[in-house]
């Protein structure tokens, strides 16, 4: 009877009903079977009030996409360029800096392909790229910079794992520490292989100038200080997270609103409605989880698939091992945000019993979590660059597929050097 | 009728995130203010805060549903021919309502025995009311994804002898 039940809901999952609805009704039918009145959905639903951060997600979401909605995309592109366009590979080094920048402020929801990837990829080609790299290139950054705060995954694990409660605490801060070199061996890699590919590609490079960064600098004068307000609120420790998240979008608000007016008060709806439909869709993922959660931990779920890969994994190594191959196929056909609500709870505490620490599952979960947006055959950065783009869709899968690899390495450092991590959080 | 009931339920679904959002904001704002000028912080407020948050996100995933813009795996969606497609989603939409419909059931009555019990969530506001949005939002959702279903069916139905 289970088993025709599990059948049935994957079947539909995997057909597009709502992933919300999915674990929802897996919930009912579980609940019922085992004599618990259904009441108890609404129970769990309303515990979501007790979860610390949770004003983090809505204020870090909208300052994102008001972001998004203005015209920082250019602003921050001309700055990067002034600043580094001299350099060979120059404006790929560029397109990796910005998008990740970009990301970390947006949470990887294809907002970035779509106001960064629209910018660059032209620019890319005009200086010469060729298509395939200059593609390959702004579909694979789009979901670059996820392990940089204040990106949503990061915040969202926190959570998630700081609900579970299963030993070895972390706060959020640490988190976010615990991501900015992965981040940068990410980005470094990228750059380094891009210089290295197009080494025989004579890409003329922009002279550097003094007055052009200046200019740069002056116009994107209001926006410069954010990024140091969330590296002095979250990484400095000055303010609670859920105060930077506030203060963030209060300024994001005041930026983009009053003094650079490229958002006008009547389009704030559309942006409130845009960004809080997804933060709803997530938020109500993580309430029916947390109830599909205490039903798996009370049929003794997560014991018995412990025992089970205990049976079988008999090394640190091996889960690693394991692990990575189980998020890369995962990333690819779930999204991030049920990814992370519905997994983590069943994962962590194997990891933690292999003594893989949970700062360090985190930042592994979101860097193979990363490659899963484009990877196909439904990745959706892929979908979104071949939209935005209108390029066939496996035109853009042979162009992904060096970036993946570089990445893929990345992620390979990432998961067996703990430190890299684990240096500046623990 | 109907349509002005919907167009009145979504200029409502509309004006409450705008005001929840602004509300929340407000309420951060100004608790932050008071811990940095050395006054005491609102005790209420972070309890307040959590539950516009849940109430900022019913509103979202009312909207979402609206849009029928749920998060969902779109696996097969590339691979079915229309008509199948139709099928398939017509099939989700009606389990998502049905999930839904039955939430919404025993929120409602969850919701009805806690408002005999007058419990108080902070100030002085109940904590039904701060529940009551949880099967008022699902109730909705499980309408328009049947809606949603009815929809599909009738267009496979008029599809049917010409494909």
């Amino acid at each position: 009877m289970t088993a025709i039940v599990v059948t049935a809901l994957i079947l539909l999952a995997v057909a597009g009903m709502p992933i919300f609805a999915v674990i929802l009704a897996a919930a009912l039918i579980g609940f019922n079977a085992s004599g618990i009145e259904l009441s108890v959905i609404t129970i769990e639903l309303y515990r979501i009030t007790d979860t610390p951060l949770l004003i983090a997600l809505p204020f870090f979401t909208l300052a994102g996409y008001l972001l998004a909605e203005s015209n920082s995309s250019e602003r921050l592109v001309r700055i990067t360029q002034a600043l580094i366009g001299w350099m060979p590979s120059g404006l790929a080094i560029i397109a990796f800096l910005s998008c990740a920048l970009f990301t970390a402020f947006t949470g990887a929801s294809g907002v970035t392909i779509v106001a960064l990837g629209a910018l660059l990829y032209p620019a890319l080609r005009q200086v010469g790229y060729t298509e395939k790299f200059s593609l390959g290139l702004v579909t694979s950054s789009g979901s670059l910079g996820l392990l940089l705060a204040p990106s949503l995954p990061l915040i969202l694990y926190g959570i998630v794992a700081q609900q579970l409660d299963v030993g070895q605490p972390f706060t959020i801060q640490q988190l976010f520490l615990a991501g900015l070199l992965p981040a940068g061996l990410m980005i470094g890699l990228l750059s380094a292989w891009s210089l290295w590919v197009n080494r025989g590609n004579a890409i003329p490079t922009q002279a550097f100038s003094g007055k052009e960064l200046r200019a740069a600098i002056w116009e994107a004068r209001w926006e410069i200080p954010l990024p140091l307000l969330v590296l002095a609120g979250i990484y400095g420790g000055f303010f609670a997270v859920s105060e930077t998240a506030t203060i963030t979008l209060l300024y994001v608000f005041i930026v983009e609103v009053f003094l650079y007016r490229e958002i006008p008060l009547k389009n704030l709806t559309g942006v409130v409605q845009k960004s809080m439909t997804m933060v709803g869709g997530i938020i109500l993922i993580l309430g029916v989880s947390l109830a599909f959660t205490n039903l798996l931990i009370d049929a003794d779920v997560p014991t018995r698939f412990f025992e089970f890969t205990q049976k079988y994994v008999d090394s640190k190594l091996t889960f690693l091992i394991l692990l990575n191959i189980f998020l890369l196929l995962l990333g690819a056909i779930l999204d991030i945000f049920s990814a992370i609500v519905i997994v983590v709870p069943l994962i962590l505490p194997i990891a933690i019993a292999f003594g893989v620490d949970p700062i360090h599952l985190g930042i592994i979960f979101l860097a193979n979590m990363q490659i899963g947006y484009f990877t196909p055959p439904v990745g959706m950065n892929l979908f979104i660059a071949s939209y935005r783009f209108n390029k066939p869709i496996t035109t853009l899968y042979a162009a992904s597929i060096p970036f993946m690899a570089v990445l893929f390495l990345a992620v390979i450092i990432i998961t067996y050097v703990p430190q890299l991590s684990l240096m500046l959080a623990r | 009728m109907l349509q002005r009931f919907i167009r009145l339920l979504h200029w409502l679904e509309n004006g409450l995130l705008l005001s929840l959002i602004l509300g929340a904001v407000c309420l951060a704002t100004t608790q932050i203010i008071l811990r940095n000028s050395g006054a005491d912080a609102l005790l209420w407020a972070d309890q307040a805060l959590n539950v516009l948050v849940l109430w900022i996100a019913m509103s979202g995933a009312l909207v979402a549903s609206r849009e029928n813009n749920h998060i969902a795996i779109d696996l097969i969606q590339h691979y079915l021919s229309e008509k199948w497609l139709t099928v398939v989603t017509s099939l989700t939409q009606f389990a998502t309502a049905v999930a839904c419909g039955v939430a919404a059931w025993y929120g409602y009555h969850f919701v009805r025995e806690e408002m005999e019990y007058g419990d108080i969530a902070f100030l002085q506001i109940p904590i039904w009311l701060c529940e009551a949005i949880i099967p008022f939002a699902l109730l909705i959702i499980s309408l328009r994804y049947l809606n949603y279903g009815l929809k599909s069916l009738r267009s496979v139905a008029s599809n049917a002898p010409t494909s």
